[in-house]
């Protein structure tokens, strides 16, 4: 690499400093007061949208496999989440706040990626409409599950009411500790992206036959990209619990899901950078549009058919957005032409300090 | 390979952050109260907010409820506000959505001189919002949020009854003012409207000295067709059915099907029958009977023909529904708990009022017990009394016909 241009190290450190500068903002807005709850609110939903909109793309983006059923995985983690929460403090458990919500939704994250191995199993044999199609059928199936379950209504355990919304979880989630979840998973999903894994996974979505034929494992690549999609669906859902504090089993039907769906497609289906712009543009855009009040979703409604349209491929299609590229680009214009392959880690982080970034600027503009 | 140096730092970088970040926990906590909003006297307008269901597919629950408040804030202004103030509706669109329903309702609960709230419409958004509003100290009441696990009587109260009630009038009224004895019961497990109320039926008909012949069920309440279970029904000899379905069911389906079975007894539901079509001949509907929150028929309350007719007025002759009804009393809640809570009332003084508060609207004449919903009955042990008191106190606990 020619000295003149940022090598992989500073790469690293710019995107560090990318995300470093985007949570002192954050920090700087909730401190000073200048955020009120309901920016908070927002922030914390995009944050949510984040980690599934990503997951989410990497199976669709990724592997290049429809699944409509990501809620069915984010209403496991959300119900495991809460309803471990409860039983800890049912039973005595005395833990710092902050460690009882990083481990039931670490422990929502896992038991959702169980429920992905085995739903994965069978289900991808399938491809195309037939997999949209079970998967679709699952999550419907984890909706009526958890709505004849005794323990996961009401008060929820023992004194648990059949079809009744799960009330009373406790409100753990911390704006500034989800904002690293959030950093964290985007992290690991462009690692697993750029790493070998995830070029055999990019092999598989190209083609099929070809990839088997180089000798590929396809079912075990495939399983995996869909158990780490629901892990973090999974997650998703544990913050959403604990920042709700009631849930109903309804969050786990299709329509939800397609609404994530259409994020990662609006985004750029195989660009991580342009699901997390999506994942906040159309959280953000419905509260933007409250002025409009009745005519807003028709206006929501609008912006996706124009984008559709004249962008089909979606606002960044295959391209990923990286903070060091750009670094590069205003301070070495000259030499732009061959950045090479910066780590995976680097874009990661540029692309969370973007979004977040836009993120906080509308938000605060709001 | 070396290690890479720069990589080191910028791990370091981010958790040394990161830890900042968790030891700053207490700074970043999200749900400590503001408790420095203003009392009605710091404004000259009184604003009410509200977080209703404008769009998605309870669109028109939330558009009648808004037509309700709307109505009864003009009504408030023409006669000259509250303490001489006008009122103004502050209203969000919430889609049925937990997510954006939270959002609307910290938006507002952020914003000084809101000073109440109405809604949510919807019972899952009601349940989200509970906690907002106690942490956020917002006098709130949802119009239709019947189910049970809605939290109410903290800073969150209602107009309308609970699921539960419903069955338990239903039962009553079978026992006592129909004079049967053996009853039926049909209703849809996938659905907790449905099923809550059936069970609650099936529980305060047995405790009525009533005898359940046949509790038979469907998978979902968007079933067309219910022959087989009714066929059982009418096979078990009920007098009564007690068939806990939205109207977009039991108009097309349930009723005519009964009948063609050969079923001819009662059949009666909660306020899902509201907005019930009939469909061929309607002598078949004649044995139909609902629990309802408001009924347009009320001849004894002479508010509600006033409310009939002004409602029309402004709205080019078009009925009013019960949602209409409900959303119409909650705003008048607020208007007696505020001229209760003094000129310099806060929100704190406003939920204060209202808990506990007896009131008479065009849904009836009720007191809100202290779990906030209107009083309810054979919930607990040795209610025995009240139940006879709430039959005279909530006329709206009667009985509505199909027209």
């Amino acid at each position: 690499m020619k000295k003149s241009m940022l090598s992989i190290k500073q790469s690293y450190l710019v995107c560090a400093i990318g995300v470093a500068v985007l949570f002192g903002l954050l920090m700087a807005v909730c401190e000073t007061g200048a955020a009120s709850l309901y920016v908070k609110g927002i922030i914390m939903t995009c944050c949510i949208a984040v980690i599934m909109t990503t997951s989410l793309n990497l199976t669709i983006g990724v592997l290049g496999q429809l699944t409509l059923g990501c809620c069915g995985f984010e209403a496991i983690g959300a119900y495991s989440a809460a309803l471990l929460s409860k039983l800890l403090v049912a039973n005595g458990v005395q833990m710092d706040a902050t460690l009882r919500f990083l481990l039931v939704t670490f422990a929502g994250g896992v038991i959702a990626c169980v429920f992905g191995i085995l739903v994965g199993i069978p289900a991808l044999r399938l491809h195309g409409d037939y997999l949209a199609i079970i998967t679709l059928g699952f999550g419907e199936i984890i909706r009526v599950i958890i709505q004849n379950l005794k323990v996961a209504g009401g008060k929820g355990l023992s004194e648990g009411q059949q079809g009744q919304a799960l009330i009373g979880i406790d409100r753990l989630a911390n704006l500034y500790v989800v904002f690293w979840i959030t950093v964290v998973t985007v992290v690991l999903l462009f690692m697993f992206a750029r790493s070998r894994y995830g070029r055999a996974v990019k092999a598989i979505r190209d083609d099929e036959i070809a990839a088997g034929a180089s000798g590929i494992n396809i079912t075990h690549l495939k399983v995996m990209v869909f158990a780490i999609s629901a892990f973090f669906a999974g997650i998703a859902g544990g913050i959403f619990a604990q920042y709700i504090g009631a849930l109903t089993p309804s969050m786990a039907g299709w329509l939800q899901s397609i609404n994530y769906v259409i994020m990662v497609v609006f985004g750029g289906m195989g660009s991580l950078t342009g699901s997390i712009v999506a994942a906040v543009g159309l959280t953000i855009l419905p509260e933007l549009l409250r002025a409009f009040s009745e005519y807003r979703m028709l206006v929501y409604s609008v912006v996706l058919v124009l984008i559709m349209v004249f962008r089909p491929q979606g606002i960044f299609g295959n391209w990923e957005f990286s903070l060091p590229k750009l670094v590069n680009r205003l301070f070495y214009p000259s030499r732009v032409k061959d950045p090479g392959e910066s780590g995976a880690a680097t874009e990661s982080d540029a692309v969370v300090g973007r979004a977040a970034e836009s993120a906080d600027d509308k938000e605060t503009k709001a | 390979m070396r290690l890479k140096c720069a990589e080191k730092l910028a791990a370091l970088c981010l958790s040394a952050a990161m830890a900042v970040s968790v030891s700053a926990c207490s700074g970043g906590n999200m749900y400590a109260s503001s408790n420095d909003s203003s009392s009605i006297a710091d404004n000259d307008v009184i604003t009410i907010g509200s977080v209703t269901t404008n769009s998605g597919s309870a669109a028109a629950y939330g558009e009648s409820e808004v037509n309700g408040f709307r109505l009864a804030i003009k009504e408030i202004n023409e006669n000259g506000g509250i303490f001489g103030k006008q009122v103004r509706l502050e209203s969000m669109d919430d889609k049925g959505d937990v997510i954006e329903a939270s959002n609307a309702f910290n938006r507002l609960a952020g914003e000084k001189n809101v000073i109440a709230v109405l809604g949510p419409t919807i019972s899952s958004t009601s349940g989200a919002v509970a906690p907002l509003a106690d942490q956020n100290q917002m006098p709130s009441i949802a119009p239709a949020a019947t189910a049970d696990s809605v939290e109410t009587g903290g800073y969150l109260f209602r107009t309308c009854f609970k699921d539960s009630y419903q069955g338990q009038i239903a039962a009553k009224y079978a026992a006592e003012n129909l004079k049967v004895n053996k009853v039926a019961v049909l209703y849809g497990t996938g659905d907790p409207y449905s099923s809550g109320v059936g069970k609650a039926f099936v529980a305060a008909a047995k405790k009525a000295g009533l005898q359940v012949v046949a509790e038979e069920n469907s998978s979902s309440t968007d079933d067309t067709e219910y022959s087989s279970q009714l066929q059982k029904i009418e096979a078990s000899g009920a007098e009564f059915l007690y068939a806990p379905y939205y109207y977009s069911a039991v108009g097309p389906y349930i009723v005519p099907q009964a009948r063609a079975v050969g079923y001819d007894g009662y059949i009666m539901g909660p306020d899902g029958y509201d907005g019930l079509k009939t469909t061929g001949n309607k002598a078949r509907y004649d044995k139909v009977l609902y629990t309802t929150h408001y009924s347009p028929d009320d001849k004894s309350n002479k508010k509600v023909q006033q409310f009939i007719k002004s409602y029309k007025d402004a709205n080019d002759g078009e009925s009013p529904n019960t949602f209409t009804a409900l959303g119409y009393d909650s705003v008048y809640m607020f208007k007696q708990a505020i001229e209760q809570a003094g000129e310099n009332a806060t929100r704190a003084d406003i939920r204060n009022a209202i808990a506990g508060m007896h009131f008479s609207g065009v849904t009836g004449e009720f007191t809100l017990d202290k779990q906030g919903s209107p009083e309810e009955i054979g919930h607990r042990a040795g209610d025995e009394e009240r139940l006879a008191d709430l039959q005279r106190h909530h006329p709206t606990g009667q009985v509505g016909r199909i027209p």
